[in-house]
């Protein structure tokens, strides 16, 4: 019955290129070998200290660029202000003794949450309300800053469902969600509504871009070898000629996304790159793009994900440098017919970073 | 953090945010008894090594990006060398890699994955003979199915693996080998032309 096909995959498979690989590994192992034994080494040379042995350590430079680190205080139960960012401090030193996350207010207040919400966070786009997985309770929790008000999600989860790669993508309001896994044993692929105590099974394999409040678009994206699905549920899905996680938020027109423009180039490595535009697409009817180069970005940071919409033309994008350490990742503001970018915050630079309304 | 993609970019498994710092790894790179620890890797890979890429290769669908996964997992196998040598089977060992790095790799969030290749092998202005124009809609229509079909359809059709083994390669159940190779020859049998594939 397979014959044809047996033999055909047999002729596509001798069109594999010649390689001569051992070298190329036996150096690669050796370099991950070389990184298992640095670890042990700094391992049992701080347990050694710790000891009162005095070992003379080399003095090591500073893995990244840190902020001083300012106090945090625990988070009041209410009354506190909108979120400029989250982030949840690195290891320094191989030491990981702080891996709470912190949240930052727009007017510099730090805050640490509790031991409980090590798992994920988010935060709606306009900063007023976190989402993160409660240990005791087993689900995602909502939680309104200034009330204190807090909404259990209507779905129980194991923590394991975030020990893996996983999305969770809030709705403006955060009482709207998709949760998502990859790599675990379950995989879940959810939309939770809070409000409602629902929760939707989604098709598998599709990507969360976009949730809305109440019965608004929900959008979502598959990308295949050489190009990507967008799907407005409700609406047919549309196909766009770019394998591409970096979308946008659904515009506040309800139809329209944007999303880094990028080129290929097989002789290059990596092949494929973003180049700097951002093309805007009707994301319910194919064909209906438009393309700008983004300007105004410092030297040596380029945009590496799209956020939410401040307003009809203005997308928010974050701009990370090419090496880490180099320079600071910021967040633009970007005006989508212009391509002009005004800087709308710093990130921090160590550790995990959350910034509201991303799309990752 | 798991083993990153073939190009810088892709995230871990928390998706959050990362600004890694850097490893200073050089005082321990001279460590290693070269000679001894990977005695026998490179016979291993230069018998083995034209085999396993032709496997990458159908899995992915671009030289580029098979020679990429293939590298990722022959260093794999070089790190566990002294193990697998000892008392493993390599080859076992580096097909398993191959299949779920491969599946890994186009699962996870990661925008400088390649395109794959649609190299023309007749002559420009030159009609496709019939075999060339089947085998070229058969990669058109491996590109479209998702990295579990594709590579059920390797193993069991290019490999020629039994449901069982190849299972046990892609860490799933029987059932899920049967569904997923019926979901990749439907979607196989509608994409290629004249019904070749029944």
């Amino acid at each position: 019955m397979n014959d044809t096909l047996r033999e055909d995959l047999h002729a596509l498979a001798e069109q594999a290129p010649t390689v001569d690989l051992a070298a190329q590994a036996v150096r690669g192992a050796r370099r991950r070998r070389a990184g298992r034994l640095a670890v042990v080494a700094v391992t049992c040379l701080l347990a050694l200290s710790g000891t009162g042995l005095l070992l003379q350590l080399p003095p090591m430079a500073p893995t990244v660029l840190a902020r001083p680190q300012a106090k945090a205080l625990p988070l009041p139960a209410k009354g506190v202000g909108a979120v400029e960012q989250a982030f949840r401090p690195g290891c320094i030193g191989g030491s990981c003794t702080d891996r709470t996350w912190h949240i930052v207010t727009r007017q510099g207040d730090t805050y640490r949450l509790g031991k409980e919400t090590t798992g994920p966070l988010e935060v709606t786009a306009d900063g007023r309300r976190i989402a993160y997985y409660d240990v005791k309770r087993g689900g995602i929790v909502v939680r309104d800053l200034a009330s204190g008000k807090t909404w259990q999600a209507p779905l129980k989860q194991p923590a394991d469902d975030f020990s893996v790669e996983y999305a969770l993508r809030l709705s403006p309001s955060g009482l709207r969600f998709i949760v998502s896994g990859w790599g675990g044993r379950r995989e879940p692929n959810k939309l939770v509504d809070v409000e409602r105590g629902t929760v939707t099974d989604l098709k598998r394999g599709w990507w969360p871009v976009s949730v809305s409040d109440g019965s608004g678009p929900v959008v979502l994206a598959k990308p295949y070898d050489m190009t990507s699905q967008v799907w407005v549920l409700g609406h047919d899905p549309i196909t766009i000629g770019d394998f591409t996680y970096s979308y946008s938020a659904l515009a506040p027109d309800g139809r329209t996304l944007a999303r880094l423009g990028q080129t290929v180039d097989r002789n290059r490595r990596p092949m494929v790159r973003q180049d700097g535009s951002l093309v805007t697409f009707s994301a319910i009817q194919a064909g209906r793009e438009s393309r700008t180069v983004i300007s105004g970005l410092p030297e040596g940071l380029h945009p590496s994900r799209l956020g939410s919409w401040l307003n009809a033309t203005e997308v928010t994008v974050l701009a990370v440098p090419e090496s880490p350490g180099a320079t600071t990742p910021a967040v633009y503001a970007v005006d989508v017919r212009t391509g002009k970018a005004r800087k709308l915050f710093t990130v921090r630079g160590d550790g995990q970073s959350v910034v509201p309304g991303l799309v990752r | 953090m798991p083993d990153k993609g073939p190009v810088s970019g892709a995230q871990g498994p928390l998706s959050a945010v990362e600004y890694g710092g850097r490893s200073n790894l050089e005082p321990f790179a001279g460590v290693d008894s070269y000679m001894d620890r990977y005695e026998g890797f490179h016979e291993f890979v230069r018998t083995r090594q034209q085999s396993l890429m032709r496997t990458a290769y159908l899995l992915t669908g671009n030289p580029h990006l098979a020679e990429d996964l293939l590298q990722t997992v022959l260093t794999r196998v070089a790190s566990h060398w002294t193990k697998l040598a000892k008392d493993g089977n390599p080859e076992a060992y580096a097909r398993k890699a191959l299949v779920n790095q491969t599946i890994s790799w186009r699962r996870r969030k990661q925008v400088e994955f390649p395109r794959a290749e649609l190299p023309e092998t007749a002559e420009p202005g030159q009609p496709h003979d019939e075999a060339t124009a089947r085998r070229l809609a058969l990669r058109h229509a491996l590109a479209k199915l998702t990295p579990k079909q594709r590579a059920v359809i390797v193993l069991r059709f290019y490999e020629d693996r039994s449901e069982h083994e190849t299972a046990q390669l892609m860490d799933v159940s029987v059932g899920t080998v049967k569904s997923q190779t019926s979901y990749a020859l439907s979607k196989l049998r509608a994409l290629a032309p004249k019904e070749v594939y029944r």
